[in-house]
C-alpha cells in the first residue's frame, strides 16, 4: 500500500513539475526570433486574432536559437520516415514550393515538382512534400479560387491515404503564411501530415506544435528556411 | 502512518525544489541568447526596435501599432524606421528632416515597396507660414523610347519597366527647401542600418519569399545575391544587411543628389540599364526634375482636406469621393452599415471614373481639376447614385480637357494595377507643429525586379502605368520627361481654421483613396481615434477595367463583417471578394497621426495589416 501510494504521488509530482516548467517557458520570451504575442502584428497573410488567440495555451517546447537551430519533437527525423518516389507540391500556391524544391536539391534528391499536382498524378510517389500556406498573388496568378485549391487538396490527401503515400508538411514562410487565408489550407495539410517541418516564426501561437502534440506527429521546428536543410537532409542520409 | 506522511512531505518538498531548479536551468540557459539577440538588434537600430512594448498605446490599439506623445511623432513601416525619424527630431531636426530620414530608412527595411529607385509624393504643412504645399517626385518617361519599347506581358519584370527615378531628387529638394539638416546628417542612421543590419520582420521576409521564384531565374542573379542566405530566402528574425545599398547611400550623403543624377551613381545606373536593354540615359537622369505643386483641397463636413494634385490622380479621386459622400450626407448612416457601404463605395466609384478619365501630367494637359473637386460637380455625380442598385458601367463626366500643345486627349486605355502589395506611407509631426504626409513606391512589389549590380536597390516598374498604344491618352509615352501617373495620395486633414488635425495616407494602388476616405470618416464623422479608425474592417470597390471603369467587385474583410450585410451588398449588385484575411494587405496600410490640440497630445497610429508602428515622445 505504501509503495503504491508513493509511486502514484511521485508520478503526480513529476507531471506537475513538467507542467510547471512548460508554463514557465510559455510565458517567457521563447526565442530570439519570436516577438511576444501582444507585440506581434499581422503580416501580409495574417489575421491578428487567429495567431494570438491560443498564445497562452501553446504547447511548450525548447525554442530554436543560434545554438540549436533545429528542435525535433515527438520523434527524430531520419531516412526511415520516407519512401522512395519523391514529389513536391503547394497547397495555397505560395512561392514556398520553390524553397521546398531547393531543400530537396540541397539534399541531392531526385523529385518532381508541380504547383498544381493532381491526385491522379501520384502513381509512383512514395513521399509527398507539401509547401503549405497561401499567397493571394499565387492564387490569382494561377487563376485558382480558394475553394478549388481546397478541393484539389482533399483529392490529393484521399489518394495519399489510399496509396499509403507519406505526407510531409513544410511550412516555411513563417507568420507571413499564417492567418485565415493560409490556415484554411494548412489545416488540411496538417490533418494529412505524417511529419512536419516548420519555420518556428510561424508557430508563435503554438499552432503547429499543439497539433503535433495532440496527434503525436513528429515535428521539426527550424530557425529559418536555410536551417530546414538539416531535417530534410536527415530524411535522406 | 505519521511516518508515511512525513516521508511524503519530504518527497514533496524535494521534488518541488528539483522541479524549480530544472525550470531555472532552462531559463538561465536561454538568457544569454536573448541578451545576445538584443545586442545584435541594438547594434543596428538602437534599443526600441524589435523590443517588446506595452500592449496598446491607447484605447483601440489592439495590436500595439500606436504611440502617444506630447512633442513629436512618426508613423511608418516599422518601429525601427519610425525611430529613425524620432531620433532626427530629438537631435534638432524638424518634421521634414525626420520625414526624409524615415523615407530613406523605409527604403532600406522595406526594399520591395519603396526606395531610391522609385518615386513619391509629399504633402507638407509649414507651421511658421501656416501654409500647405506638396512635392511631387514621380518618375519620368525616358526620351529614347518608342511604342515597341514596352509591353506588359514581356517586360513588366525587367529593367525596361523602369521610369527615371525621382525619390533622391525629391527628398533632397524637400530637405534643402524645408528642412534644417544636410543629406549626410539624415542619411547617417540609415546607412548604419543598411551596413550593420537589422532584424527582418515577417512582412519583409514574406515579400522576399514571394519574390524567391523570380530571384531564382536567369537574369535575376543580383537580386538572388541580395536577398537570399545560402540559397534560401531570408526568414523573419534573420539579421539582414545590404552593404551595397549602404555604399550607394554613402555616396549620396557625401556628394549630394547630383551623384545619383549626373555623377558616379548615374553612370552605373545607365551602364546597367544599357546592359539590361533599357533606355534610361545620362540625359534622362540629368533632366529629371521634381515639382512643387499647390495642393488640391476641399471642405468636408467643416474640415479641410489637403492632398496632392495630378499627375497622381489619387487626390482628385479622394476629394471627389468625399464631396459626393457629403452630398449624400453619409454621416446620417451608421458606420459600417449597409447604407454606409453603399454610399461610400458608389461615391468612390463615381469619383474613380472621373479621376481616371482626367488623369495625366498637368504640365502637358489642361485638366478640369478644380471642377472635379468642386461641390457643384459632386452634386451632379451624386444625382446619378441609386441606392437600389449599384451603377455599372459608371457614367463619365463631360468636361473639357486639352493637351497644352496640339493633341486632344481622351481617356486612359490601359489599366495596370497591382493591388495590395506595393508602396508605403509615413506621417510625421514635429514639436513646432510642422506636419508631413508622404507616400513612396517602386510600383509593384519589387518594382521591375531589376537592380544594378553593386548598387543595392530595385527600380520602379512605373512605365507599366504608361499608355504605349493610345496616342490620345494623357498617359501616352511619347513625351520625354512627362511624369507617370500614380494613385498615391498623401493627405493632411485640417480643422475649419486650416490648422492640421491629422496626417494620413496609405499604400495599395487604387485602394489608397478609399482607405484614406474611410479613416477620415471614422475619425471626423464617427469620433474614433486614429488607431480604432484604421483597425475597422474594410469593404471597398477597388477594381476597374479600361472599358467600363470601376467594376462591381467588393473586396471585403469578410471575416469581420456581417455575412447578411455582405449578402445584401451582393443583391445591390456588388460581387463580394472575400477570400482574404481579416486584416488584409490588399485593403491598404495606413500610417496616421492625429493632433489633439486641446489635450496637447499626438496620437500616432499604424496599420496592423502591414505591421506599421508609430513612435512618439
Amino acid at each position: 500500500m505504501m509503495k503504491k501510494l508513493f509511486a502514484v504521488l511521485m508520478a503526480a509530482l513529476m507531471v506537475l513539475s513538467v507542467a510547471a516548467c512548460g508554463g514557465s517557458d510559455a510565458s517567457q520570451a521563447p526565442a530570439d526570433t519570436q516577438a511576444p504575442a501582444d507585440t506581434q502584428a499581422p503580416a501580409d497573410t495574417q489575421a491578428p486574432d487567429d495567431t494570438q488567440a491560443s498564445a497562452d495555451a501553446a504547447y511548450a517546447y525548447p525554442a530554436c536559437d543560434d545554438a540549436n537551430p533545429v528542435v525535433e519533437l515527438n520523434g527524430t527525423f531520419d531516412k526511415t520516415l520516407v519512401k522512395e518516389g519523391y514529389a513536391v507540391t503547394s497547397i495555397g500556391q505560395s512561392a514556398d514550393i520553390d524553397v521546398a524544391a531547393k531543400l530537396l536539391d540541397k539534399a541531392g534528391v531526385t523529385y518532381t515538382s508541380d504547383t498544381h499536382l493532381a491526385a491522379d498524378a501520384l502513381d509512383g510517389v512514395g513521399t509527398l512534400f507539401i509547401a503549405a500556406g497561401a499567397s493571394t498573388k499565387g492564387l490569382g496568378q494561377a487563376g485558382i479560387s480558394a475553394d478549388e485549391e481546397i478541393a484539389r487538396a482533399n483529392e490529393i490527401f484521399k489518394a495519399c491515404d489510399e496509396k499509403g503515400i507519406t505526407v510531409i508538411l513544410l511550412h516555411l514562410g513563417g507568420s507571413a503564411r499564417r492567418g485565415s487565408l493560409s490556415d484554411q489550407f494548412t489545416d488540411l495539410v496538417m490533418a494529412a501530415a505524417d511529419y512536419m517541418i516548420v519555420v518556428e516564426e510561424g508557430n508563435q501561437d503554438g499552432y503547429f506544435t499543439d497539433y503535433a502534440a495532440a496527434n503525436n506527429i513528429p515535428i521539426a521546428l527550424v530557425k529559418s528556411m536555410s536551417t530546414a536543410t538539416t531535417p530534410v537532409g536527415a530524411l535522406f542520409n | 502512518m505519521k511516518k508515511a506522511v512525513k516521508i511524503l512531505s519530504l518527497i514533496l518538498v524535494l521534488t518541488m525544489i528539483l522541479s524549480s531548479v530544472g525550470c531555472g536551468k532552462d531559463t538561465s540557459s536561454e538568457a544569454p541568447e536573448t541578451q545576445s539577440q538584443a545586442s545584435d538588434t541594438t547594434a543596428a537600430e538602437e534599443p526600441s526596435s524589435q523590443q517588446a512594448a506595452p500592449a496598446g498605446a491607447y484605447e483601440g490599439d489592439e495590436f500595439n501599432n500606436g504611440a502617444v506623445g506630447e512633442t513629436a511623432c512618426v508613423s511608418s513601416y516599422s518601429e525601427l524606421t519610425s525611430q529613425v525619424g524620432i531620433d532626427i527630431m530629438k537631435a534638432g531636426g524638424n518634421a521634414v528632416d525626420a520625414a526624409v530620414a524615415t523615407i530613406f530608412a523605409v527604403g532600406v527595411c522595406e526594399p520591395h515597396h519603396s526606395g531610391i529607385g522609385g518615386s513619391g509624393l509629399m504633402t507638407i504643412y509649414l507651421a511658421d507660414e501656416d501654409r500647405y504645399t506638396t512635392i511631387e517626385y514621380l518618375e519620368t518617361i525616358p526620351a529614347n523610347v518608342t511604342a515597341s519599347y514596352y509591353n506588359k506581358a514581356q517586360y513588366v519584370k525587367t529593367a525596361r519597366a523602369a521610369g527615371v527615378p525621382g525619390q533622391v531628387k525629391g527628398l533632397a529638394y524637400a530637405l534643402e527647401k524645408y528642412g534644417t539638416m544636410t543629406l549626410a546628417q539624415v542619411l547617417e542612421p540609415v546607412i548604419k542600418i543598411a551596413r550593420e543590419g537589422f532584424v527582418l520582420d515577417s512582412v519583409a521576409a514574406g515579400a522576399i519569399a514571394d519574390g524567391y521564384t523570380e530571384f531564382n531565374k536567369e537574369g535575376y542573379e543580383y537580386l538572388f545575391e541580395l536577398f537570399t542566405n545560402d540559397g534560401f530566402p531570408y526568414s523573419a528574425g534573420d539579421t539582414y544587411k545590404n552593404e551595397d545599398l549602404a555604399n550607394t547611400l554613402q555616396i549620396i550623403a557625401d556628394k549630394g543628389a547630383d551623384a545619383f543624377y549626373t555623377g558616379e551613381i548615374a553612370e552605373k545606373i545607365v551602364a546597367g540599364m544599357k546592359e539590361a536593354g533599357a533606355a534610361i540615359s545620362m540625359e534622362d537622369l540629368a533632366n529629371y526634375r521634381c515639382v512643387e505643386r499647390e495642393p488640391l483641397t476641399t471642405e468636408y463636413y467643416g474640415n479641410k482636406i489637403y492632398t496632392v494634385s495630378n499627375p497622381s490622380n489619387g487626390g482628385v479621386l479622394l476629394l471627389g469621393a468625399l464631396n459626393i459622400m457629403e452630398e449624400a450626407d453619409i454621416k446620417q448612416y451608421e458606420q459600417g452599415s449597409l447604407d454606409y457601404w453603399k454610399v461610400f463605395n458608389e461615391s468612390v466609384r463615381l469619383s474613380n471614373k472621373d479621376a481616371y478619365t482626367y488623369s495625366g501630367d498637368p504640365d502637358f494637359y489642361d485638366m478640369p481639376l478644380d471642377v472635379l473637386v468642386s461641390k457643384e460637380h459632386a452634386k451632379e455625380r451624386f444625382a446619378l447614385m441609386n441606392m437600389q442598385a449599384c451603377l455599372y458601367p459608371v457614367p463619365g463626366s463631360d468636361l473639357p480637357m486639352a493637351r497644352k500643345d496640339t493633341k486632344a486627349a481622351a481617356g486612359v486605355d490601359e489599366e495596370t494595377l497591382d493591388q495590395g502589395g506595393c508602396t508605403t506611407h509615413i506621417a510625421v509631426v514635429d514639436g513646432a507643429g510642422n506636419v508631413v504626409s508622404s507616400t513612396n513606391t517602386v510600383g509593384y512589389s519589387w518594382g521591375c525586379y531589376y537592380a544594378t549590380p553593386g548598387l543595392g536597390f530595385v527600380y520602379n516598374n512605373h512605365l507599366n502605368n504608361v499608355s504605349w498604344t493610345n496616342a490620345d491618352s494623357p498617359d501616352y509615352f511619347a513625351d520625354a520627361g512627362k511624369k507617370v501617373r500614380s494613385t498615391m495620395t498623401p493627405t493632411i486633414v485640417a480643422d475649419a481654421d486650416g490648422k492640421p488635425i491629422m496626417a494620413v495616407g496609405s499604400p495599395g494602388s487604387t485602394v489608397i483613396p478609399p482607405v484614406i476616405a474611410s479613416v477620415i470618416n471614422n475619425v471626423t464623422l464617427y469620433g474614433m481615434n486614429p488607431q480604432e479608425a484604421i483597425n475597422m474592417p474594410r469593404a471597398f470597390t477597388i477594381d476597374r477595367d479600361t472599358t467600363n471603369g470601376p467594376l462591381t467587385d467588393l473586396t471585403a474583410e469578410s471575416g469581420r463583417l456581417d455575412r447578411a450585410m455582405l449578402r445584401q451588398l451582393e443583391v445591390f449588385g456588388y460581387s463580394v471578394i472575400d477570400g482574404i484575411n481579416d486584416y488584409a494587405q490588399v485593403c491598404g496600410g495606413v500610417a496616421a497621426i492625429y493632433i489633439d490640440r486641446a489635450a496637447g497630445l499626438l496620437y500616432g497610429a499604424g496599420d496592423p495589416r502591414r505591421d506599421y508602428k508609430a513612435v512618439a515622445y
